[in-house]
Parts: C-alpha cells; structure tokens; sequence
C-alpha cells in the first residue's frame, strides 16, 4: 500500500474516531439542552406516600429530598395518564421541611399530562437549597375512578432540577470548568449517554472490520507476547532476581515481588496468581483470535452483528436527539452496499422488531416499543428497496 | 355456495356493498336526522340561498372570505340545488351519507381486484380499506374526506386505464372524475397525485425500458387529466393564486397541530389514536392499541412477501410504507422530515396534522392484504382452513363495524330532533327582512337558524378569534374561569357599542339539549343558570318572549344595520350578490363615514359611479383609494367616502370575486368542451 493511501486511510479512521467523540458531546448536549441545569434522578423508593393505581379526590403524592445543588427551580414527576384525558386537576407545593408555609403551589390540569412522561412543576429557583432538605405534595383536586391519573411505575420516577443563573456559570473559568465537569458526570451516569456512545462508535468500528486482514499481522506477535509474560512469570517464582525488558514485564514482576515480600506461603500464592493470569489472558488472546478469523470469512455476519446491537441499543435507551437512527441508517445502507446483504434478512430483522415493540408495548415501555417500531419500518422500507431494486434488474 | 356467490361476475362486489350498508344500517334504513360535532344541522330555507354562482365571501357569522370554495359543487351546488325539492335529512343523504358509504366500497374492491384478480381477496380487501379505524372515523363527520378519497380510488383506476390503453376517452373521464375528488375535498386530490405521480415515476422505472416515446406518451396521457381537473378548477385555483395573501394568514400561517397522538405504531397497527370502538370516544384522548391490531401489518406484509415478484405488490408496499411514515406525523424515525416537508413542499401545508396519510396506508393495506388472501386461496391448504384464515382475516376489521351497526360509536349514529323552541326561533327570525345577527351565549346551537341576511355568531367563536384582542382576558391557573373569559366581553366600556356595531339584534341562550349531545355548550363552570343570570343584569339588553318554552331571547334594540352612516344621513342599499351591493346616497354630508358590518377585508372596494366587474380588471384606480378603508376598532370595515366624490351612487365589491368570474368562466367552457370531447370519443368507440 502506498503512503497516501495509508495516510488517507489513517485520517479516516481519526475522522470517525473523532466524530465519535464529538457525537457523543452532541448527544449530552440533546439530553439536556439547558447547559446551566443540572438534574437528580430519583426512584420510586424515594417517594414516602404514592397512592396506588388511580389518584382520587383528596389523595397525595409526598415524596423528601435533600437538595444537591443550588438553585432548586424543577420538579419532574412521571405520570400515568391509563391512555386517556383525565378531567382531574393537580395542586403541586413545595417548602423547605422545617418550614410551615408553603414555598409555591399551583394548580395544573390533567389533560396536558403524557403518559410515563415527565411532567415538569416549575418554580422560582431557590438560590440557597444546597444541602437543604424539601418536601412536596401533588394533590388531586377532583380524581374519581376513570378520571384520574396515576404514578407512572417507571424508575426514575421523579428528577429534581437546579438551575443555576448563567452569571454564576460564566463569571470567572474556574467556575465555568468546574460547573462542566459537574454537568458531564452528571450526564454520564446516564444509560441513554453510555447507548449512544456505542452507537457512535459504530462506524468507526465497520471502519476497522474493513483491516482484518491485516489483523492476521498482529495475531502472531500478540499470541508469542503473551506466551512470553506467562513464561516469564513463571521462571520469577524459580528465579524472582531475573530482569524485567518492558513494562508489562515491570508490572508483573513488581506484582511477584509485593506478593513475595506480603505473605509467607508466596509460592501456592504465586502458583495461583500465574494461573490467574493465564485464566485472564488465554480468553482474551482466544477472543482476538476469534473476532479475527470471524472477521475475515464473516464480516458481514460481524458487521450485522453489531448493526443489529446497535439499532436494539438505539431502541431501548437512546430517547433524545435524532441522529442516532439517520447514522444506524447510514450504516445500514453501507452494509447492503458492502455485504450484499437481502431483503429476506430485513423482512426478519423488521418481524422481529415488530415482536419486541408489541413486547415493550404491553409493559408500558412505550419510548423502547415506538423505537423497535420505527425499525421495523426501516427494516420493512429496506426490504421493499432491495426486492424493488431486484425486480428493475429483472426487468432489464 | 358463498363460494359461487362471491366468485360470480358482480356477487363479489355486491356483497361488499350489501355489508357497507348493512353495516351503516342507520342512515340507510331511516329518515333520521344525523348530526355531531362539526356536521351540524341546516335548514333547507338556509342552503336554498346556496345555488348561486360560486362567491368568494361567505355570509356567515361577521362574515369572511370563502377558503373552501373549492368545494363550491357539492356543498354549495349540489346542497343548493337539492334544498329546493328535499329537507336536509335528505339531500345530506344523497350527497355524503351514502357516497361515504357506496364509493369507498365499490372503490377499494375493483381497485384490489384489479391487482389480485380474485374476488375473495377484493372483497376482504374492500372490509380492510373501510372497515379501518381510521375510514369508520372518517364517517363520524369528516365526509367530504371520506368520499373524496372513495373518489380518488377510482382516479387511480382510470389513470392506470389510460396508462394501459392510451385512449384519450380514458384521459379526459380520468380530468373528470379526479375534478369531482378535487371538488369534495382538495386536500384529498393532493395525496391522490401524489400516487399517480408515483404510479408514473414506477411504470418507468419498473414496468418499462427507458424509451423516450414511451416515456413522452404517458407523460401527455397523465398530463391531460391534470390540464382538465386544473381547467375545471379554475373558478377557485386563479383566486387563490392571486389574492394569496389572504388565505396565507388563514392556512399557511397554521403550526403543525396533534403532535404526540400519532405514532407509528399507531400507524402501522391501523389503530386511530382516539379509536375507543364505542361511545366513549374522545377527540384527543389517545387509548391504547388493541392486542389483534398487531396482526394486521404482519398479514399485510406477508402478502407482499408472498408476492413480492408482483410489481404492483411492490408499488402498493412503497406506498404502505410512505403512508405509514408521513402518518407517524413527528415522531420516531426521522422527526424532522414532516415539518421540513410542511415548511418547503408546495401544498403540503394543508396537512398541519398526519391522519390523512392514513388514506395510504388503508390503501397499501388493503391491496397487500388482499394479495396475502390470495396467496391463501391459491395455496394447496384444505378448503376448511382457508375459510377460516380468510373469515379470521376479516374479522379483524369486520370486529370494528359492531359499534357503527348497533349506533353504539354515537356521534352521526344517533338520530337527533330538532327541538321545538328552535322551530319557533327560525319562524321568529325568518319573518323579519331586515338584516341583523344573533348572538349566542356561550356557542352556537347546531339548531340555531341563520341565513345571509340573519347570521349567527357565538360569543365563545368571538372571543378566541375576531374578538380575542378586545376581550383580553389574561386570568390562569387557579384564577381562570371559562365563563369569567367568556363574560369578559360584555363588561367593557365598549361592549353596547360592540354589539351595536356588529348588528347584533338578539342574544340568544341556547338549551342544555343533551339529548341530542350538545355536550360542548355548557361546560367546565360555563352553566346555564349562571348565563341567564349574567345577561339579566346587562342595561342594554331586554328579555323578550317570542313563544318559546326554554329557549331564552334578549333583544338590543340600538343594534346598527349591515351598511349605514355613521350621522342621520340615509343610504339605500340594495344586494346584489353577497359580494356585491349597490349604495345610493339620499343626500350629501361631507363628514359622514360609511360602516360596514361585515369583518374587515381589504378585498371589499368602494367603486363610486358605474360598476361593471371585469372593467376592475383593466382599468387603473377603478375603485377608491385603499387609503380610505381602514378597519375600525372592532374590526368591522369603515370607509372615508362622502368627502371624496359628489356622486350619490356608488357600489361596494368584495374585488376577489372578480377573478372567481374569470375562473368560473374557465371553468364551465372547460366542462363544456370536455363533456362534448368525452360524448364524441364514446360514440366513436361504439362506433
């Protein structure tokens, strides 16, 4: 290979790698568009009073928290509407739990909740709520049997929000690194933040299944290596003064030496250490080999493999932004294109999807169902777009 | 023996039509009247007033400018002109009850016949096109779709017909018909070009080599029909071109409306987010989807996949599949597509909701499902269990008509009766020439009369559009009353003057008729008590007794006529359409302002001297400077007339009108000349 075309084939590969990143940055920007909110997640466990099944005339939500921020000014609670309009209307108050008075109530109407969605409560930011203990209620107003909403049995039931003025952010960087250091930890706790990363990472990865063979190159030289640190490992228990060449060679010995120097019966202890590095690294090195070999005479059985995580991933997880499927869609494309893949294939994958929506459905997952939805229908358009494409061809 | 009945020339079709009207019982087998919702009730004294030439100012409520013209030929036309021998219980019949039932059926089986060849699957197909959710929703008040889209199946038909036979008589019956869709609902014809484009754009890609004769051919066979459905349309097309401006505010200008009740499981289950399959059905309430809808896009799917070496099972599937996308409104996948197309695709702004897009999917549906029964009754299985697949298959959508044949679903269902005191109320109204409006407090009755020199209005209607910036009600959350917002109007320094001014003659309290399900007259804190009570303490308002039992009427007795003066100067005004009336001034007074009643529109002119429409159109400054009408405060016209000109005769002309005469000229020579091509090509052919 020619060094330009190695050259652009290394671009490529940072172009992607990048993208992801990037990508990934764009991804926690959609979760939560407000850069000066930060948000806890709560489950139902935290919730003291939850009435169950339909909320009635009277009933209450109570739930207590310890502020973790300043700037307390969102309450989110999840809602289940039982698929219909509900004539009922809620009073929603907040107060610091030592105090008597209310902070802020509201009345809010029924109707305009969506099932197993947030609906956010807002009120003026508390400046000072750090480390402050709050209580709020959520009353119904006139709940009867048919009318009325419930709690939603989705965790996280409720998110507590703070919303820190943007001044506070900007006046000096410091400030502003820290606060979005703050913001990305509390992102990346996230599953929906950890899917996309994935998702994100998949073309990169098509990328590299396109250089198994030259995989093959390195599968030698990884398997002596390895078979090297275990021999060395063991001529240390017989010879611990034997010199170290490289790191991976320092770490072990180091390991010997502590272990040696800790415990008297060290022998059996190194005994077993050596057979636990042999336990660790002999799936790795078979798992390398694996994903090789599979690579070169399957790739297209690899590369839907991880098409097929990937849109499952999407489904389950990913419920802000929409550029996860456009891409998952993209690479698809490129894999029909590459693989020559059917529309038998799509019509299954389409079925299967359809399955899992149903599934999602009727356990009230309604963002997973209307996502493995949306596949099928992708799977099913692929599929009518090969077979149409196949019918043109025999027409000629 | 169903066998042989169905398998005979027309037993198929006929028991997919014995089965629409049986299913729709109600409406076939009474003389009831039927109305819910937006499908009111008119008196045949109103509609006889309609069969006119086609106007572009309707004189309904403060009056406005007509942006449904386009169905001038039935609700104007045909609604008209059937007032005259029937009532409406009747010519409501002829012209949508019974088309929404008969075309759908007759349309949907000749359609998924021609594609499987084969009357079993035709008439299952047909069960599936109108037995759907979505189709049987259709029927509870939105019949000009509903027949539109039975109309475009047969648009299709005859397209594909010309396409196949390249015969002109096809071409020009194909401009026809696609003319009478176009006519019952516009919106309509638009998504069925949209399938003719793409049938045309298939056939080359799919059906045929790349010949430029062949391809130029069929380009000139699909473009006659649209020239003479275009043509025929022209008495509305040319004025919405030209006077774009004023309907942009109306329809452009809409946001996207629904966004969250359609998905696309909603869509590719065929379940109607509101479908409660009984009574209880709310507008807006999403319920869940039923466990055998889930059913219906594998067997619709599988018959592509059974017959997936069919070309037209192809076509149908793209067509399934772009209707369930475009359904599935703003939702996953894609979310961004359907605003795009609403901002940047010409026409597409019409649809600021999805479920029109079902008409695809019901479509794609019902051919795909069709081929599945087809791939049924062909395949070597015993005869026992194809009849229980194909009945199974049906059941599905036959499972929906139970609430429509029982008259559970409600709505246009139930038989109403019109009230008593209304009858008293028209009667009352009717024998009064002059012009003035009533006012109904909170919302209009479906019973309450009106006709062009009596409109109705209702103060609920006011107060969130021609009235919304006068009454300025800002109370919310635990400070809002609906019936506070409502009353907010008749409280303000101006409100005798408003009224006044807005010809307002009667305020009428209509009844709390649930008996006919007048549910959304008196709700949430809005009761009727509280009404009466409330108008019982306006100075300028009297209660009068005009021999009604419940119905309560207040009389303003200062209420101004349609077009006067403001100062003691007297002008006759004589109508001649109800874009037009000519003024004769009985004497000068240079101060005096001419008010007009109707709400603003810069459209309406003020010529001062001789009139004669079509000179408008070539003559420079025909009418008065736009400088002196302005809208006044209430948003009524105003004009700055007597100072300009000396001349006592002057006439006053809603000027988009004009270009509905020049269209509607185009239009009837093009129905001329296309009804004598058509009569000459059949008599060829038979020659």
């Amino acid at each position: 290979m020619n060094r330009p075309k190695k050259l652009l084939k290394f671009l490529i590969g940072m172009f992607l790698l990048f993208s992801w990143l990037g990508l990934i940055f764009y991804q926690t920007f959609q979760i939560e568009n407000v850069f000066s909110v930060l948000t806890r997640e709560y489950p139902r466990s935290a919730v003291s009073v939850i009435p169950e099944g339909e909320i009635y005339q009277g009933d209450k939500i109570v739930s207590e928290f310890e502020a973790t921020e300043n700037y307390l000014g969102i309450i989110g609670f999840r809602f289940w509407t039982f698929y219909r309009l509900n004539d009922d209307y809620l009073i929603f108050r907040i107060r610091e739990n030592k105090s008597l008075d209310w902070y802020y109530q509201n009345k809010y109407k029924a109707d305009q909740f969506q099932p197993n969605q947030y609906f956010t409560f807002g009120f003026p930011a508390i400046a000072d709520s750090l480390g402050k203990q709050y209580v709020f209620e959520i009353e119904s107003v006139q709940g009867r049997s048919g009318i009325a909403v419930g709690a939603s049995k989705i965790d996280p039931i409720f998110v507590v929000k703070y919303k820190y003025p943007r001044e506070q952010i900007t006046s000096s960087y410091p400030r502003f690194i820290s606060f979005s250091l703050d913001k990305f930890f509390n992102l990346i706790y996230r599953a929906e933040v950890r899917a996309s990363s994935f998702i994100y990472l998949i073309p990169f990865l098509l990328y590299l299944l396109t250089f198994t063979s030259t995989y093959l190159l390195f599968e030698k030289t990884f398997k002596i290596f390895t078979q090297e640190r275990l021999r060395f490992a063991s001529q240390l228990i017989i010879e611990s003064s034997i010199d170290a060449n490289n790191a991976v060679d320092i770490v072990i010995k180091r390991t010997f030496l502590f272990v040696s120097s800790k415990y008297k019966d060290a022998k059996t202890l190194l005994e077993k250490l050596k057979l636990l590095i042999d336990i660790i690294t002999t799936p790795i090195v078979l798992l390398f080999i694996f994903l090789i070999r599979f690579s070169i005479f399957h790739p297209d059985l690899l590369s839907i493999a991880i098409m097929i995580t990937g849109s499952a991933l999407d489904s389950l997880f990913i419920k802000s932004g929409d550029i996860t499927i456009p891409i998952l869609t993209l690479m698809w494309l490129y894999s029909i294109y590459k693989y020559r893949l059917t529309d038998k294939l799509f019509f299954i994958m389409a079925f299967s999807f359809l399955v899992s929506s149903s599934i999602f459905y009727y356990s009230d997952w309604l963002s997973a169902s209307e996502k493995f939805g949306a596949w099928s229908w992708i799977f099913l358009t692929m599929a009518v777009i090969i077979n149409t494409i196949k019918l043109r061809r025999q027409a000629n | 023996m169903w066998h042989k009945v169905v398998n005979s020339r027309f037993g198929g079709l006929l028991v997919a039509l014995f089965i629409s009207v049986l299913v729709y019982n109600k409406w076939f087998f009474s003389t009831s009247i039927f109305g819910w919702g937006d499908w009111g009730y008119l008196f045949s004294e109103t509609v006889k007033e309609w069969a006119t030439l086609p106007s572009a100012w309707i004189e309904a409520g403060l009056g406005y400018i007509d942006i449904g013209l386009s169905m001038y030929v039935p609700v104007r036309l045909f609604y008209g002109l059937l007032a005259h021998l029937m009532d409406f219980n009747y010519f409501d019949r002829l012209v949508f009850l019974f088309p929404s039932v008969v075309v759908p059926a007759i349309g949907s089986f000749l359609l998924v016949k021609k594609v499987t060849k084969n009357n079993f699957a035709a008439l299952v197909g047909s069960f599936v096109y109108t037995f759907n959710t979505y189709m049987i929703l259709l029927n509870t008040g939105h019949f000009t779709l509903s027949v539109a889209f039975g109309v475009g199946i047969f648009v299709f038909l005859l397209y594909q017909k010309t396409l196949e036979t390249k015969k002109y008589f096809w071409a020009v019956l194909t401009g026809l018909v696609a003319f009478l869709e176009f006519s019952y609902e516009a919106r309509a014809f638009y998504l069925t070009s949209w399938i003719l484009l793409l049938y045309f754009v298939y056939s080359l890609l799919i059906q045929q080599r790349f010949q430029i004769r062949s391809i130029a051919r069929n380009l000139l066979f699909s473009i006659i029909p649209l020239v003479i459905t275009v043509l025929l349309s022209s008495f509305w097309l040319i004025s919405l071109f030209i006077n774009s401006s004023s309907f942009n505010g109306i329809v452009a200008g809409r946001q996207l409306y629904g966004e969250g009740h359609f998905q696309i499981l909603r869509a590719m289950t065929m379940f109607h987010p509101f479908w409660s399959g009984n009574h209880n059905l709310i507008w807006g309430d999403p319920q869940k989807i039923l466990w055998w809808f889930w059913i219906i896009p594998f067997i619709a799917f599988s018959g592509y996949w059974f017959s997936k070496k069919d070309k037209q099972a192809s076509f149908w599937a793209i067509i399934t599949l772009l209707g369930i996308f475009l359904t599935k409104f703003t939702s996953q996948p894609f979310t961004g597509i359907y605003l795009w197309l609403y901002q940047y695709l010409p026409g597409f702004n019409a649809f600021r909701e999805s479920s029109k897009f079902n008409y695809y999917i019901d479509l794609g549906y019902a051919v795909l499902i069709g081929l599945f029964v087809s791939f049924i009754i062909k395949s070597k299985i015993s005869k026992f269990i194809k009849l229980i697949l194909v009945m199974g298959i049906s059941s599905l959508f036959l499972i929906n008509t139970g609430s429509v044949f029982t008259g559970e679903l409600a709505r246009l269902l139930t038989p109403r009766h019109i009230p008593q005191d209304y009858i008293v109320l028209k009667n009352f109204l009717q024998k009064q020439p002059n012009f003035f409006r009533t006012l109904y407090f909170p919302r209009i009755s479906r019973w309450g009369y009106w006709d062009s020199n009596h409109p109705n209005v209702g103060v609920l209607e006011l107060v969130i559009s021609d009235w919304k910036d006068l009454n300025n009600y800002k109370k919310t959350g635990l400070e809002y009353s609906d019936f506070e917002e409502l009353a907010e109007i008749f409280k303000k320094d101006f409100s005798p003057e408003l009224i006044n001014k807005a010809s307002i003659k009667y305020i009428i309290v209509p009844l709390l008729d649930l008996e006919n399900e007048e549910m959304f007259i008196y709700y949430s804190d809005i009761s009727r008590e509280k009404t009466i009570e409330f108008l019982d303490k306006q100075y300028f308002l009297r209660k009068i007794d005009i021999g009604t039992k419940e119905l309560i009427v207040y009389e303003n007795d200062y209420y101004r006529t349609r077009i006067y003066l403001d100062n003691k100067t007297d002008v006759t005004v004589s109508k001649i359409s109800s874009t037009q009336f000519d003024l004769t001034f009985n004497s000068k007074d240079k101060n005096a302002k001419l008010f007009f009643s109707e709400a603003y529109h810069p459209g309406w002119k003020i010529r001062i001297g001789g009139f004669s429409w079509w000179k408008s159109l070539i003559e420079k400054n025909y009418y008065l400077n736009d400088q002196y009408h302005i809208r006044d405060k209430y948003g009524l016209n105003q004009f700055d007339v007597t100072e300009v000109s000396d001349d006592l005769k002057m006439t006053l002309y809603f000027a988009p009108q004009t270009w509905v005469n020049v269209g509607s000229i185009i239009s009837f020579s093009t129905l001329v000349v296309s009804l004598s091509w058509l009569l000459i090509l059949w008599r060829k052919k038979h020659e």
